[in-house]
């Protein structure tokens, strides 16, 4: 599938091989929850010109088998390229949000020197890679199940990266879609540090199946790498004002007809625990 | 009328007709066993790869097996099984022979500090040269070799501090140490990791005073911090992977085999050290070979069950009950032949030797 676009890492235009995307027509997005921002900044009145698929709003969407899952036709038959899929992006916050009663960590090897919890029970990266792999797997089935449906190139949007306070996330968190576990908030750099993972699979995933990766829009970023709290509501999700951003980045790595070639944030040294 | 002799009045455990012909495969080698363990009792395991059938049981079976290093509960069972968890008491892998053991004691107490301490492939990646198939791939980083092997010391201090009973089964002779520090490797440089360098990396083949000496002076220390301890030796039926020597595998392993039974014989006159003969029960003439899988190596299930119920049934004091649910039963369960997954990185040496024999000679 598109193997003459496998060059997420070249700046020159890739060679148009399906129909292109001009900007008059809509985009088509297609995803869970992190599509919200998109449709927030939508509702918000923003000019955002992508039809939104959000699953979460979709029930029966998804046919098959989780091992072979098919897309329902009438939403198949409304997928066109360039095609931009905001599949998953929660399974590092499954596995990291929560503090773990046996608080664990693991060093990333693109950025050995973040922060941790010198008490923290180390768990393997590789074996922390594996299980988020796992928690992914279903997720990157979608993603290139969509792909396959369209004649022309399709883009994963990443997920946004954590909110640094957790007093900010706590009145937010959703704690019955947690059962058994602390109703407490994990250390931040713990959460980033299975952001940054979760990115780094999602960009194997690209680099593997030639699918394009769109990085979060850096200007949301804090000076740690962390999302700025005034774009997102609810400590997890993008809110309108990130969807805009987004949406103004998506377009412009579309429109260019390239692939989104900005790296992971730099190792920041940072002072929370 | 006969005089009597020291045979005449034997008991049928002494006498082969009657306790080994008579009873087949189903023969109980084990007289007398001098205490039973508690289900309070904290066992730790170590030793070749035969050994993690024992720490398997023992999991199955709801005694206490002790567990100083589990795997994190984030981690799928699969994932940690991958990652060398749950096979012995800490993350250590196979321990093959007495030196390793004992060098292990003594690494974990600050007595010893191999010369060295670290494999970086041509890759990049870290492997650890006495465990170097915990971690599939090795670690990405220095970093994190260090303070999981920072992490891996601490839990094998606990281990050996907190236990009640130390399985250990001995497996091998034949090892290859290192010619700086004598730091005796679990396999071959350069077959599950590393270079072999012969300037570097010497082979040896204990003696069974070697032997003896090694296991007498890991239980010394072992004593020393903590008296209450009982060990309880046995000796891996596996057979040899390959053999350094030149000569018949067959010969070498009957030989390896017969100095690690001499010395666990001789050590187990020690107090509150016991031999426990799994290694008659798989090769003895009354099982009839059918306790070994077609490779005529790996133990199949039914021959680790055998051996396990003759455990149970003398060091328990009771039949062996399955109290928790094993990890893929299903699978273990399939068939009475299936060979057991113990995870053997011995037999690299074998496959590592293909791989020479078919680069050498390209079809």
């Amino acid at each position: 599938m598109f193997k003459s676009l496998m060059r997420p890492h070249e700046k020159e235009p890739v060679p148009n091989r399906g129909p292109h995307w001009a900007g008059s027509d809509p985009l088509v997005c297609i995803g869970h929850s992190h599509t919200g921002a998109l449709q927030a900044a939508f509702l918000a009145g923003a000019a955002i010109r992508i039809n939104v698929f959000n699953f979460w709003r979709l029930p029966g969407a998804i046919e098959g088998t989780p091992q072979q899952p098919l897309l329902r036709a009438d939403i198949a038959a409304q997928m066109k390229a360039p095609l931009i899929s905001m599949m998953g992006g929660g399974a590092q916050t499954v596995l990291a949000i929560c503090a773990h009663p046996r608080p664990f960590e693991f060093i990333l090897p693109s950025a050995p020197g973040l922060p941790r919890d010198e008490f923290a029970e180390l768990v393997p990266y590789e074996a922390v890679k594996a299980r988020l792999a796992d928690e992914c797997a279903q997720f990157w089935k979608l993603t290139g199940l969509v792909a396959s449906l369209v004649d022309g190139p399709t883009f994963h949007v990443d997920c946004p990266p954590p909110i640094a306070d957790n007093a900010f996330i706590t009145p937010h968190m959703p704690w019955s879609m947690f059962p058994g576990r602390l109703h407490e908030v994990a250390p931040p750099f713990h959460r980033y540090r299975m952001w940054r993972l979760n990115t780094e699979l999602a960009k194997e995933y690209c680099l593997k199946t030639g699918i394009g990766f769109i990085a979060h829009p850096k200007q949301c970023e804090d000076g740690e790498g962390f999302l700025q709290q005034q774009y997102s509501d609810d400590g997890i999700h993008g809110n309108a004002a990130y969807g805009v951003a987004l949406a103004d980045k998506i377009s412009s790595v579309v429109r260019a007809g390239r692939y989104e070639t900005d790296d992971l944030p730099p190792t920041q040294l940072g002072s929370r625990p | 009328m006969k005089r009597a002799n020291p045979y005449s009045s034997a008991p049928d455990y002494r006498r082969w007709s009657k306790s080994v012909a008579a009873k087949g495969a189903a023969a109980d080698p084990l007289v007398r066993w001098p205490y039973q363990i508690k289900r309070t009792d904290r066992i730790a395991t170590a030793g070749s790869c035969f050994a993690q059938h024992i720490a398997r049981y023992l999991q199955r079976s709801g005694y206490n097996f002790l567990q100083c290093e589990p795997a994190h509960p984030i981690l799928s069972p699969e994932i940690a099984e991958t990652f060398g968890y749950t096979q012995y008491s800490a993350r250590f892998g196979n321990i093959y022979s007495a030196r390793q053991l004992l060098q292990l004691f003594q690494r974990a107490f600050g007595q010893f500090e191999p010369e060295e301490p670290v494999w970086k492939s041509a890759d990049g990646r870290y492997f650890d040269p006495l465990r170097p198939s915990i971690q599939p791939g090795g670690f990405a980083t220095l970093a994190e070799f260090n303070a999981d092997r920072r992490q891996h010391m601490a839990a094998v201090r606990k281990m050996f501090e907190d236990l009640d009973i130390f399985v250990f089964t001995l497996g091998l002779t034949e090892t290859w140490v290192s010619a700086i520090d004598g730091t005796a490797f679990p396999v071959c440089p350069g077959t599950v990791a590393g270079e072999f360098d012969p300037e570097r990396h010497v082979y040896l083949n204990f003696s069974t005073s070697d032997v003896i000496a090694d296991l007498e002076a890991f239980i010394a220390g072992l004593r020393l911090i903590n008296p209450r301890a009982r060990i309880i030796l046995t000796v891996s039926p596996v057979p040899l992977a390959a053999t350094a020597e030149d000569r018949s595998v067959l010969v070498s392993t009957v030989y390896s085999k017969s100095v690690l039974r001499c010395a666990a014989e001789q050590v187990s006159a020690l107090d509150s050290v016991d031999y426990f003969p799994s290694y008659e029960i798989i090769t003895g003439p009354q099982s009839r070979g059918r306790y070994f899988a077609d490779d005529l190596r790996s133990v199949t299930e039914d021959g680790v069950a055998q051996v396990m119920s003759v455990f149970f049934r003398h060091v328990a004091g009771e039949p062996f009950l399955e109290r928790s649910e094993p990890a893929k039963a299903d699978e273990f369960n399939d068939t009475l032949q299936a060979v057991v997954d113990a995870l053997c990185d011995e037999a690299a040496l074998d496959a590592a030797a293909d791989a020479v024999l078919q680069e050498n000679n390209p079809r």
